[in-house]
């Protein structure tokens, strides 16, 4: 009997320290762990409940909805990059809202939509979340899901009237379940305004123009265009505004008719030029081995003359480089245009099962305003989609001088999709696009394939 | 007669370890199978397709491609452990067994790097390679000119040679230490002996010192093949979740992370299919530890 309960003891002192050996994070408290944490329902403050002193006593009157609404807001963001300019809309709304205490979680690299799903089986979603809106399946599957707040009558969108930028998030039936931001997400191509007088460019009127100035730069010591194939993305940020300047009646043809073949010979052309280029060097020889961010790295560094990538970048390119005299044009047409592929760019939805409805709901709204969106787009020196906001950054403003918008040729394989095929277009190019750079994958044989997954 | 009550005993300390291991091991691996036969984000509803998920690895055209070239690399690299990485972790242990000149300082030195997170070493890796910033590449620029430059992780031809090379320069510690413990073990009368009748340092270290190295040999290939087929941390921190452009960095790791959970802003995640890669990597790692089992058991002494 003794041999027994020293045996159960024993047991039970093993689990014990099992357990406590799983658990011992617990008490061991990280510091960046405790930053982002949920706070206990507990310890939430009571609406309306006394803030810090400097966000009390600063507005606490400013406004009588203010006054009424508290508690707390966790939000959810998937990138670093959004967060200093998320951190400068909160700050807006917290003077209008003292009484709100908001938390931003940022959820960064490529895990965001894995964790945003496990928090919400676990029935823990936050008040507010990021997500890419019609752009990736996810919005629609968290709507139909019962996710997301319906705020198509509670949010007042009156700001992106006569832009597109409401096309985001609209689904099919016309119910809205996030807001948009008025960020147009362009593409440009940037240069070194300090290397194009040292070798004597201007910036080109037309695409032969264009190639002219590509082949004299990499008769020099400099790189002619910092790029990277290791990155679809990357990629892409370069080949539509190619195949905007080479053959714009392509996606011309798409807006006019509603369909067009994404294997048309005027893609699998802008595809050979771009690998031309490769060949002939104006990519530099390591264009396979860096990923964006090296790219970009390289054109902030002066290494590269002219970089072509998304907008949103002015903002990295001017951390990397305070120093950086550069500016931006649009890749020319033949005959002289500089159309810009832009996409819209979606902002926040609220969780279905938010404690605080009232306070994310006034968060979404504020986020809706001009104000905010002023805020938001001045934080990531990106292009505003109206002229209600405008930008103070003058490189922002050189790029917005584009002639019209254009369709993005991701975009269109998005819309054309086959419902009934085994894959989505856009997830074969994902994992193939880089393969066509790299020599493993033909680019005919590249577009029959994203064509195939299409509706005819 | 009353029959001889059983000691059960030894059940009180199995359980923690068991009920743990089932919790955390075995219901997961349960539901990977059990996902596997559906069509499922991971949220909304799940569509029961039977064997579809299994039947569009091996079949579609793109994605067995895709996973049967990862594979094909998990394989190569098993071969560079098997011939390159493990023979060099044991003439590293044969070096310090026979006590060479600092041999302290050498055991310090190779170990050294194993201490070092991979996610750190490939950072490392990149400081020197990236063909952009990298070091190699500023020291090539400067003495021989920009046309010089190479593209390192860029290159096919070089990529996986990178690879493998760091993967021993942060490794080799690792079995090394294990193959060294067990020369230590080996019983000194033996060694003198095979010296008295005139063994040289070449015949001692094969005739002697290696067939008494089973046992470490047994426990390192049965990890190495483990790891092999498990590889994902180092070829994801140095060329990404596609393996690089070229693909060369590829593994059936990797493959499933990318159909598992997708990508940041437009990735689709297919937890179903990304169950079905899960359940097939289960069975050959298993089907691969089971012949490594049996075919170590001839070098049994």
């Amino acid at each position: 009997m003794k041999k027994k309960v020293l045996s159960l003891m024993l047991a039970g002192a093993m689990t014990a320290a099992l357990l406590a050996g799983c658990g011992g994070g617990d008490d061991a408290k990280d510091p960046a762990k405790d930053q982002q944490e949920t706070p206990k329902e507990d310890e939430k403050p009571e609406d309306g409940a006394q803030k810090d002193d400097t966000q009390g006593d600063q507005e606490g009157q400013d406004s009588q909805a203010g006054g009424e609404i508290g508690g707390s807001l966790v939000i959810w963001e998937h990138t670093d990059q959004f967060t200093e300019p998320l951190k400068a809309v909160v700050a807006g709304f917290n003077e209008k809202y003292p009484d709100v205490e908001v938390e931003i979680e940022v959820k960064t690299s490529d895990q965001y939509y894995n964790l945003l799903q496990t928090a919400m089986q676990a029935g823990e979603t936050p008040d507010v979340f990021w997500t890419n809106g019609l752009a990736t399946t996810h919005y629609k599957s968290y709507v139909e899901g019962g996710y997301m707040m319906d705020l198509t009558d509670k949010v007042d969108f009156s700001l992106y009237e006569g832009t597109t930028a409401m096309n985001i998030v609209t689904m099919e039936d016309g119910s809205i379940y996030s807001t948009p931001t008025a960020e147009t997400g362009g593409r440009c191509v940037y240069y070194n305004k300090d290397i194009f007088e040292e070798l004597g460019l201007k910036i080109p009127a037309s695409f032969d123009e264009f190639e002219a100035i590509l082949a004299k730069i990499a008769e020099t010591d400099y790189t002619p265009i910092a790029f990277c194939a290791t990155d679809p993305w990357t990629v892409l940020f370069q080949f539509e505004p190619v195949l905007n300047g080479m053959s714009v009646d392509w996606v011309q043809d798409y807006e006019k008719n509603g369909t067009v073949k994404v294997n048309d010979e005027r893609v699998v052309a802008a595809y050979n030029k771009m690998l031309e280029w490769a060949d002939k060097g104006y990519y530099g020889n390591g264009y396979l081995g860096v990923d964006g961010s090296g790219a970009l790295l390289a054109f902030s560094k002066g290494e590269a003359v002219m970089c072509i990538d998304g907008t949103w970048n002015v903002a990295v390119i001017d951390e990397n480089n305070p120093d950086l005299n550069y500016g931006a044009f649009q890749v020319p047409t033949a005959t002289g245009d500089q159309p810009m592929v832009g996409t819209n760019s979606c902002g926040y939805g609220v969780s279905a099962d938010t404690e605080n409805p009232d306070a994310a709901l006034a968060f979404v709204n504020y986020f809706a305003t001009v104000e905010a969106q002023t805020i938001w787009v001045n934080a990531l020196s990106s292009i505003p989609c109206t002229p209600a906001v405008v930008s103070e950054n003058p490189v922002a403003n050189e790029i917005a001088s584009f002639d019209y918008l254009t369709e993005s040729y991701y975009n269109i394989l998005g819309y054309l999709a086959n419902p009934d095929a085994d894959e989505t277009a856009t997830s074969v190019w994902e994992a193939d696009q880089c393969k066509v750079f790299a020599g493993a994958l033909g680019v005919q044989e590249f577009v029959d394939s994203l064509q195939s997954l299409l509706v005819e | 007669m009353k029959k001889k009550k059983k000691n059960r005993t030894h059940l009180f300390f199995i359980a923690p370890g068991f009920i743990l291991y089932t919790v955390f091991m075995m219901i997961p691996l349960a539901f990977a199978f059990y996902y596997s036969f559906f069509d499922w984000s991971g949220i909304g509803p799940m569509k029961f397709i039977g064997l579809g998920n299994f039947t569009k690895l091996f079949t579609s055209p793109r994605v067995s491609a895709t996973f049967f070239s990862a594979l094909g690399n998990n394989f190569k690299y098993l071969a560079c452990v098997m011939l390159i990485i493990t023979p060099i972790q044991i003439f590293f242990a044969y070096i310090l067994y026979i006590k060479v000149r600092f041999h302290k300082y050498i055991r310090f030195m190779l170990f050294l790097p194993y201490v070092i997170s991979t996610s750190i070493v490939g950072f490392f890796a990149i400081v020197l390679f990236d063909p952009n910033v990298g070091a190699l590449n500023e020291i090539i620029g400067n003495l021989f000119g920009k046309a010089h430059k190479l593209a390192w992780l860029g290159d096919p031809n070089l990529v996986f040679k990178i690879f493998v090379g760091v993967i021993i320069w942060q490794c080799i510690g690792s079995g090394m230490m294990i193959f060294y413990a067990n020369m230590q073990e080996i019983p000194e009368e033996i060694v003198e002996a095979s010296v008295i009748d005139g063994c040289g340092e070449w015949k001692r270290f094969w005739r002697v010192v290696l067939p008494m190295l089973t046992s470490s040999l047994k426990t390192n290939i049965t990890l190495s093949v483990i790891y092999a087929m498990t590889m994902f941390d180092l070829p994801y921190v140095l060329v990404g979740p596609q393996g690089g452009a070229t693909g060369k960095l590829d593994f059936i790791n990797m493959v499933f992370y990318r159909f598992a959970f997708g990508g940041t802003y437009f990735g689709e995640t297919s937890i179903g299919f990304g169950s079905a890669i899960s359940v097939v990597m289960f069975v050959i790692i298993f089907i691969l530890t089971l012949v490594t089992k049996k075919l170590l058991k001839k070098l049994d002494y």
